[in-house]
């Protein structure tokens, strides 16, 4: 039992760890592409390991297929977005993140 | 301090920045944006008055309140935000200044 | 315990304040608007930390969803205006503010005010609590919160559907700006078709389990209706063509239904009781019934209300004339 505790926590852990690097890529890379890189790689591992942390502490079959089905939702919803910025910024190159039209 | 007074006073001083900015900004966006900020420090206020008592029953009236309250307040702000791009549309202006509009 | 929440909830409280200031204070709108939408996310920790997870089921879909759509479809919809009336006046950088020291003294006072009459009275009564839930039983539900929304207090709601109604008329009323081009309909990409093909019958779902767990756990009308709207503005920011047109047949019908049901639901019981008072065996399907089309109706109704700020309202038709 004590085994899994900690594992849980070791992966909740690593989890943090990932979404740290995620945050820090997000606020230090030059330019959106590089940033959106460190975002969606760093947090779609990082969540996976936080819920499989969260999954390890659960025993209800239920809770454990939504929290997997969270996961994956949370995955495709952020490649999208990530795809969509993406695309936008390639699209208009001219629109960079300083948009001082001070409306 | 109970974790309820943390999130009541926190919900205060949001409110109180908003009515700073509703009231100094002039740009009408932000005024409905700081308004935004009023509401959201007062469902926090609100809603954290009903577990005040630390062992107590939570009271689920204010709960119903501010749950139909957020609903209320987006369908507001949506209504709001549909007059001012029309005032934009008609006058090209986002403030209410009279010196602006020659 | 591994973690101590006191310090957790001090971290979380002084990041909502921080974000507060961080939005009101962007110099950039748009940035403002994108830190409200995160400081939404964070308020719905809060609620769940205050013990009120209905609320942040609702405030994760509208908080950090629905509001920043909408000020983000007016702030794009009035950029694209000024662009297309060319040189036009620039207006004075609006980051300009008159913040005359009574303001900030008047803030002040109230603020501190504020503070002061909650340090001194927290925790002596405990409101309405005991009376709602010794009746618990008579309501029909099990979750006390929509025990209240919908029972005890469903007048307020009723007439609360009924301001969703009627904001929703009053964008159909303020109409279209005249010259104003339409939100530029997104070219079809293939990845974002598959996540809407994927993602709407997945929100339809999960508004619809939300309705049914409603009466005993966190859920019900305004939160699955939420969630609706939500997909709503997906749908449109897609490029889907929604029948939002007040013209259109069937819309009046959704946008009024909810409003409709719950008026004579609370009629039909008035025979040998008061206006919404239900007979306590019924109680629990007349409560779902209300609920299920109070969902349809407040999703629809924030569908209306974000296509009315993006200037999404014209029918193709119209949209071919101008």
């Amino acid at each position: 039992m004590s085994i899994i505790s900690a594992l849980s926590y070791l992966l909740i852990a690593c989890g943090l760890f990932f979404f740290t690097a995620g945050t820090v890529g997000l606020l230090r890379f030059p330019d959106v592409f590089s940033r959106l890189h460190a975002l969606t790689k760093a947090d779609n591992l990082g969540l996976g390991l936080v819920v499989f942390g969260a999954i390890l502490r659960q025993s209800e079959l239920t809770v454990i297929l939504k929290l997997i089905l969270i996961w994956l939702l949370v995955l495709i919803a952020s490649a999208t977005t990530c795809y969509l910025v993406a695309e936008s910024a390639r699209r208009n190159p001219d629109v960079k993140e300083s948009r001082n039209d001070a409306v | 301090m109970s974790t309820s007074l943390i999130y009541a006073l926190t919900g205060i001083v949001i409110a109180g920045l908003g009515l700073f900015h509703y009231l100094s900004q002039r740009n009408i966006l932000r005024k409905i944006l700081a308004g935004n900020f009023i509401g959201t420090g007062i469902f926090l206020f609100l809603v954290s008055s009903a577990a005040r008592q630390v062992d107590g029953p939570i009271d689920p009236v204010p709960h119903a309140l501010v749950l139909t309250g957020i609903v209320v307040a987006v369908s507001a702000t949506a209504l709001l935000l549909a007059l001012v791009c029309r005032y934009h549309d008609e006058t090209g202006s986002l403030t209410f200044d009279e010196e602006n509009d020659e | 315990m591994l973690f101590d929440w006191l310090s957790f909830d001090l971290l979380l409280a002084i990041a909502l304040i921080a974000l507060a200031v961080a939005a009101l204070r962007a110099r950039d709108l748009f940035k403002g608007i994108v830190i409200f939408m995160l400081f939404g996310l964070l308020v719905a920790i809060a609620w769940v930390r205050v013990h009120a997870p209905d609320l942040a089921l609702a405030e994760a879909a509208i908080g950090s969803g629905i509001t920043g759509a909408l000020f983000l479809g007016a702030l794009s919809r009035i950029e694209r205006k000024k662009k297309s009336t060319a040189p036009a006046r620039l207006e004075n950088p609006v980051g300009g503010s008159t913040s005359g020291a009574w303001t900030v003294l008047l803030t002040i006072v109230l603020t501190v005010q504020l503070a002061l009459a909650v340090l001194r009275g927290w925790g002596y009564s405990d409101g309405l609590a005991d009376e709602a839930l010794s009746r618990i039983d008579e309501s029909g539900v099990i979750n006390p919160v929509t025990a209240v929304i919908l029972n005890f207090r469903a007048y307020d709601t009723l007439l609360e559907i009924g301001v969703l109604l009627l904001a929703a008329l009053g964008v159909y009323a303020i109409g279209e700006g005249p010259t104003v081009r339409n939100l530029q309909r997104t070219s079809r990409s293939e990845v974002l078709e598959t996540f809407v093909h994927l993602l709407t019958p997945m929100i339809v779902l999960t508004a619809g389990y939300l309705v049914w767990v409603g009466y005993k756990e966190p859920g019900g009308a305004f939160q699955a209706g939420a969630l609706l709207g939500g997909a709503g503005v997906v749908l449109l920011l897609s490029g889907r063509e929604l029948p939002v047109h007040a013209a259109r047949p069937g819309v009046r019908i959704v946008l009024g239904g909810g409003f409709l049901v719950f008026l004579l639901a609370g009629l039909a019981v008035m025979q040998d009781r008061a206006f919404l008072e239900y007979p306590r065996a019924s109680a629990k399907y007349i409560i779902l019934i209300i609920e299920l089309a109070c969902t349809v109706s407040i999703g629809a109704i924030l569908t209306v209300l974000f296509a009315g700020c993006a200037n999404l309202l014209t029918t193709p038709s119209e949209e071919e004339g101008t």
